[in-house]
């Protein structure tokens, strides 16, 4: 995946709104866990596709990949379908970049 | 159900209700309901909401005929002025094609009697309509006796394309009544009620050509209508036969005039003249008929607890079952469309007895499934149920399942308390009103500790489930609201008064399951006495800063 810098202002912003209403329920912005994992770092942690799965297809995630299986025997809530578009899922990664301070 | 051109859209379905006479309809959508609209000038709506051929109209019968004088008030006349007092009403319901919106578009003034059931024309008859009739003798006491004198009553058949024609040229009289339309907003979450005060009465002793009766065996309940329009079905309760009408017969009955008289200004047909012909000992209380498309017709007997099969042409029985026990409606998915879905009927029953395990006076009541693809019906499964639905009607889920809504989306939730995301979760005042802009999402509430609500402060709850996934609703109960808690879908807000009555800390919780962590899903609220300083705070977490919020 192509991830290429200086980040994309529009999608940052983007991400930062989808991240308010769908996601800050349950992740932090720094590395504390909530109901789910802290966000800061998450883009050195895992590939970007490996996120954009998480977040577009969790259910065949939970049920395949032995990572997402892991998070889940830690934080036992299975994190919900939230109808993102893989469109706002990119930009979702976007607004993780600048968490973890790239610019 | 709805139908286009006859047959099930998938649309919509509608209920009556009959002690306060109205009609409801449900999205098959979202199944809720959407709609709620009153039927003035009525007293128990029964033969109801049974639908013409394109749901243009629902139709809501009085059960119960009442006094009704010109101002179609209730007046002060003693219960045995029936006959000169007393009269029955039919009400068109306009279903906007679009949007399903429903309105009172035109009501029939008829003599007093009873009116019990109804079916819409189809094909051919798609005009008409028509309703049983009971009481043609009018009583007012004793009806178990009194009203079963006549070995006829009426089936009325009733031509609403016309009535429609002369509503539309002011034909009716203006009435002034008082009802109530409740409509359900999807986008907001929230409903509007309104009290509408006029409807349009049309009289068939001055409109001549729009009401006709039919002698009918005796007591009649259903009055159904087959596949092809041709044949209307009575049941008389009490009859030893089942009548059938010729919709063409009808037709020429009228061109020529065969009338034998009139009933309270209203033509009677001769029943020779518009009689297909009658089933010879069918069972004993016929009360409901339904149809396969192949030409038969499947009528339940309370009597003798039994689904007779008959062949709808040549009037003939050809195959009986037993049900258990004294079956009352009856159902064949599609039964009452230009095309039945056929291959089973369902047997709803009025008495269980030993059919469950006991659990008390009460028993659960009971239903069976037969196969009815072959020549005999052949009995799949016996099984419990809640109640005994009347005219109830199944359909295939592919009719449903492309436009079943799985989620209402967060982006287009505008209730006007909608929290979009935790960071719009907040508490604020309005003087003794106490505004909670709550979340729900697995599992937790945001705020779920409230403080610096007083005693004499009415607090809503309005909870927005941030959940976007099919089937994850979350609930919100609180102790002291008595009579309600709510269930709230993904992406919906909906909204909770609580006033408490006591000064402490109150627990609310999640009432439907919805993670490992669903009993963990709980908040507190304080009440302090009337007159306390404690500032009004809201928070969930450790990181949530109190705030004193006022709007």
């Amino acid at each position: 995946m192509n991830l290429p810098t200086p980040l994309n202002k529009d999608w940052v912003a983007t991400g930062k709104a989808t991240y308010d209403l769908k996601c800050l329920a349950c992740h932090k912005l720094s590395d504390e866990k909530l109901v789910g994992p802290g966000w800061a770092g998450v883009t050195k942690r895992r590939e970007p596709v490996w996120i954009m799965n998480m977040i577009t297809n969790v259910d065949m995630m939970l049920e395949k990949d032995p990572e997402a299986q892991k998070m889940l025997e830690e934080c036992l809530v299975r994190m919900p379908n939230q109808n993102i578009t893989q469109e706002d899922s990119r930009k979702l990664i976007e607004f993780m970049r600048s968490n973890d301070g790239e610019k | 159900m709805s139908t286009t051109n006859g047959e099930h859209d998938g649309r919509w379905a509608f209920v009556n209700g009959n002690n306060t006479p109205r009609i409801a309809r449900i999205s098959l959508s979202t199944f809720r309901t959407e709609e709620i609209i009153e039927i003035p000038n009525s007293s128990g709506n029964h033969s109801s909401p049974f639908l013409t051929e394109n749901s243009e109209y629902a139709v809501a019968g009085t059960r119960f005929s009442y006094p009704m004088d010109d101002d179609d008030s209730n007046p002060d006349v003693g219960i045995d002025s029936y006959k000169k007092n007393f009269k029955g009403t039919v009400s068109f319901i306009g279903i906007d094609k679009e949007t399903g919106r429903m309105g009172v578009s035109f009501q029939v003034m008829l003599p007093g009697v009873n009116f019990d059931l109804s079916r819409g024309g189809r094909g051919p008859s798609k005009d008409w309509f028509f309703f049983s009739c009971y009481n043609t003798e009018q009583a007012n006491t004793l009806l178990e006796v009194n009203a079963s004198q006549k070995d006829k009553d009426f089936i009325m058949a009733l031509n609403w394309k016309k009535c429609e024609e002369y509503a539309k040229a002011g034909k009716g009289k203006k009435s002034k009544v008082r009802y109530a339309h409740n409509v359900y907003d999807e986008k907001t979450h929230t409903a509007t009620s309104t009290i509408e005060t006029e409807t349009i009465v049309l009289d068939p002793k001055e409109l001549k050509d729009i009401v006709y009766f039919m002698p009918c065996p005796k007591s009649p309940h259903g009055c159904d209508v087959d596949p092809t329009g041709e044949y209307i079905c009575g049941s008389g309760k009490l009859a030893a036969v089942i009548p059938v009408f010729s919709f063409a017969k009808i037709q020429k009955a009228i061109a020529d005039k065969s009338f034998e008289g009139e009933f309270d200004g209203i033509p009677v047909l001769k029943y020779d003249a518009v009689l297909h012909g009658e089933v010879k000992k069918p069972g004993l209380g016929p009360l409901h008929t339904e149809f396969d498309g192949k030409g038969f017709a499947y009528t339940s007997f309370f009597v003798s607890s039994e689904i007779v099969k008959w062949n709808i042409e040549k009037l003939e029985v050809v195959d009986r079952v037993p049900t258990y026990y004294s079956i009352g409606h009856l159902s064949v998915p599609g039964g009452p469309t230009r095309k039945p879905h056929g291959k089973y009927v369902i047997a709803y029953n009025k008495i269980t007895k030993d059919r469950y395990l006991p659990t008390g006076p009460e028993l659960t009541q009971s239903a069976q499934l037969y196969d009815i693809s072959g020549d005999k019906m052949k009995l799949l499964l016996d099984f419990p149920t809640t109640g005994e639905p009347h005219y109830a009607e199944a359909i295939p889920a592919s009719l449903i399942q492309s436009k079943s809504v799985k989620i209402f989306k967060i982006e287009d939730n505008h209730h006007p308390y909608v929290s979009k995301g935790e960071k719009e979760a907040k508490v604020f005042r309005e003087g003794n009103k106490v505004h909670v802009n709550m979340t729900s999402i697995r599992s937790h509430f945001m705020p779920d500790n409230i403080e610096g609500v007083k005693l004499g402060d009415e607090v809503y709850f309005h909870v927005t489930n941030l959940e976007q996934d099919w089937d994850v609703p979350h609930g919100f109960a609180i102790k002291g609201a008595n009579n309600a808690e709510l269930l709230i879908m993904p992406g919906e807000t909906c909204t909770l008064k609580w006033v408490p009555d006591r000064v402490g800390v109150v627990a609310f919780y999640c009432t439907d399951f919805c993670s490992a962590l669903h009993q963990e899903m709980q908040g507190y609220i304080r009440v302090s006495p009337r007159g306390s300083n404690n500032p009004l705070t809201f928070s969930t977490g450790n990181k949530a800063e109190p705030t004193g919020a006022t709007k």
